[in-house]
């Protein structure tokens, strides 16, 4: 096997068992799952008491596929931890470096993200009385996998800062999970933004992700939501781009003032 | 031959509280041979942890230069990082949900082992350090010790060539510290050098080729330990056990004799500490008359000339 596979392989195992200390899988089903499907739901049922029944599965969509983006930024919290078990120095040190480990770390949360964002797809629509058009909303599945990449890497990025500055990964998730889900165009179209707005969000990920998902449920041409897809694609390299800098800055800072083991 | 370990005026300064600094390295100028084992001793704060973390990559020396097996810790990196094993020990550094034998598959991957290998040693390494029936438990249950002893085998996977260990018996029962310092010395009979950190005197006596005592990032003495005390042009001195305080009090007065204390431990034991080797000759002989047969001439023990070289400081750091 690949060292790069070994080590993800690793990695999922160690995420998962200590996702296990938090979750046993009816905890997870029956407790986080059913809190995500209830959360979109939510948002479609307000979406449907303020508009129509066009709102209410445009603000459902949006609401399934940040789920992606929701667990997948959790890896925020699985990498503070590194820090806090002392292993970053141990880490750092070896042939592979921590870039792996780094981007590894909470690669578990994309598994349960497929999961929960998947269940939601099949499950809420019919449940909601918006049915989708299967089978053309199968095409978003794979969309749905991009955002989850994207996402992560996302997450990624921000951990970088979440480790140097320390005892902030909680805000820095929700801050993290919370612009996207404010201004990602989830629940209102991001073209409604004024200017300024409207361009920064554009490095978001989700955001053209989700457009793509609303072309291939509308109907829209290949080549749009082509379009679409590769600007998501492009917007997660960037992230990964970014977390790929951060991680090198967290350990090279880290050497310089000796902070690399401190809780 | 480049020497396992070849320190050059190394200074680390740590900045803390934004304006106030602290000298943890000044100026260590330190070789340590290959195939040694060789032993840091010095207080609380004296820069041992430090040295370590700088000879393993981990810290950046900020002035200085320091080489490991010729390589340069801040040039040559990657190439220290390939020959060198780190132990930092204490409660953290493993991950705790995982078993001993799962988080030894991880660091494998990480150091690019392949699965088989990573396998074989792991294992033979749980059994090494006395954790094979306890391999597949998670960690969170474990004692200091066995936590210490899961921290050496990780250090130990991938077969570095230099060992730096931070206070590797610390926690440990006397019989797994016996284990430790036989599994030491079968390494180093692989040709394996160590550098460790401990404040255990004995243990550094019974398994150091030479030892390096340091004190505020200064080095104060360096050579075997059993002559230690040379190092520090320490007084020549008999001991000798007799019940009879009476004894002591007229080796006091004999030439060349500067002192006769009880020592602590054995009842009856006494020191006479003497002005120099004939001080020394006349001492033995004298004892001799009276019967004495258990005078021999004394060699401070490492804990002794610590204890005088550093200061009795006490609590303070
Ligand atoms: N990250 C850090 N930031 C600021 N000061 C530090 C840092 N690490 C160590 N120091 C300081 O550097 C000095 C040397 O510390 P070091 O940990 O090397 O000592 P040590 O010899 O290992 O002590 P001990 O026997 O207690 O383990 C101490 O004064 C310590 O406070
Ligand atoms: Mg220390």
């Amino acid at each position: 096997m690949r060292p790069v596979f070994r080590i993800v392989r690793e990695s999922l195992i160690l995420g998962f068992a200590e996702m296990s200390a938090v979750y046993t899988w009816r905890t997870w089903t029956f407790g986080w799952l059913v809190r995500l499907l209830c959360q979109a739901a939510f948002y479609a049922l307000l979406g449907r008491y303020v508009g129509d029944e066009t709102t209410m599965r445009y603000v459902l969509v949006g609401n399934i596929v940040v789920l992606a983006c929701l667990e997948s930024t959790i890896v925020v919290i699985s990498l503070a931890g590194e820090r806090a078990m002392g292993t970053l120095p141990l880490l750092a040190i070896t042939p592979s470096g921590h870039l792996p480990v780094y981007l590894g770390r909470g690669l578990q949360w994309t598994v349960t993200g497929l999961a929960s964002s998947l269940t939601a797809w099949l499950v809420l629509p019919p449940l909601l009385g918006v049915p989708l058009p299967w089978p053309r909303a199968a095409y978003a599945i794979p969309v749905i996998v991009l955002i989850l990449a994207s996402s992560y890497g996302y997450g990624c990025a921000l951990a970088g800062v979440a480790l140097r500055l320390r005892g902030v990964e909680w805000l820095v998730l929700n801050f993290a999970y919370g612009v996207v889900m404010t201004f990602g165009g989830v629940n209102v179209p991001v073209d409604t933004w004024p200017g300024p707005l409207r361009v920064a969000v554009e490095v978001l990920p989700v955001v053209h992700g989700l457009q793509a998902i609303r072309g291939v449920l509308d109907g829209a041409s290949t080549g749009h939501v082509m379009g679409l897809i590769c600007a998501e694609a492009l917007v997660g390299a960037g992230w990964y781009a970014v977390a790929a800098l951060s991680t090198e800055r967290l350990v090279s800072v880290g050497r310089r003032d000796g902070g690399l083991d401190h809780a | 031959m480049e020497a396992a370990v070849h320190t050059c005026r190394l200074r680390r300064v740590y900045a803390y509280r934004r304006r106030d600094t602290v000298v943890a390295l000044d100026d260590l100028s330190l070789t340590v041979d290959r195939n040694e084992i060789h032993g840091l001793l010095g207080p609380n704060g004296a820069g041992k942890t430090t040295l370590i973390k700088i000879l393993s990559t981990v810290l950046l020396p900020s002035g200085g230069t320091a080489r490991v097996l010729g390589h340069d810790v801040v040039a040559e990196t990657r190439d220290v990082r390939s020959l060198v094993g780190l132990v930092l020990g204490g409660d953290r550094g493993l991950y705790d949900r995982l078993t001993a034998r799962r988080n030894l598959l991880f660091w494998g991957a990480l150091y690019k082992l392949d699965a088989r290998t990573t396998r074989a040693r792991a294992g033979a390494l749980l059994e090494r350090v006395g954790l094979g029936e306890r391999a597949d438990d998670p960690v969170e249950g474990y004692s200091r010790g066995m936590r210490q002893r899961l921290h050496l085998a990780r250090g130990l996977l991938h077969e570095p060539r230099v060992l730096f260990l931070d206070e590797p018996t610390s926690g440990l029962d006397p019989a797994a510290a016996a284990a430790f310092r036989r599994l030491v010395l079968d390494l180093r009979a692989e040709g394996r050098t160590f550098l460790l950190a401990t404040h255990d005197m004995d243990e550094a006596t019974a398994l150091c080729d030479r030892v390096t005592l340091i004190d505020r990032g200064r080095m104060l003495l360096s050579g075997e330990p059993a002559r230690a005390g040379r190092f520090l042009g320490d007084r020549e001195c008999v001991d000798y056990t007799d019940p009879d305080p009476a004894l002591a009090d007229a080796a006091a007065a004999l030439p060349g004799v500067v002192d006769v204390e009880r020592r602590d431990g054995a009842p009856g034991a006494w020191r006479v500490h003497t002005a120099d080797r004939d001080g020394t000759r006349r001492v033995l002989a004298w004892l001799l008359d009276r019967d004495v047969l258990t005078a021999r001439r004394g060699e401070p023990t490492l804990e002794e000339v610590y204890l005088r070289a550093v200061g009795d400081r006490g609590m303070t750091v």
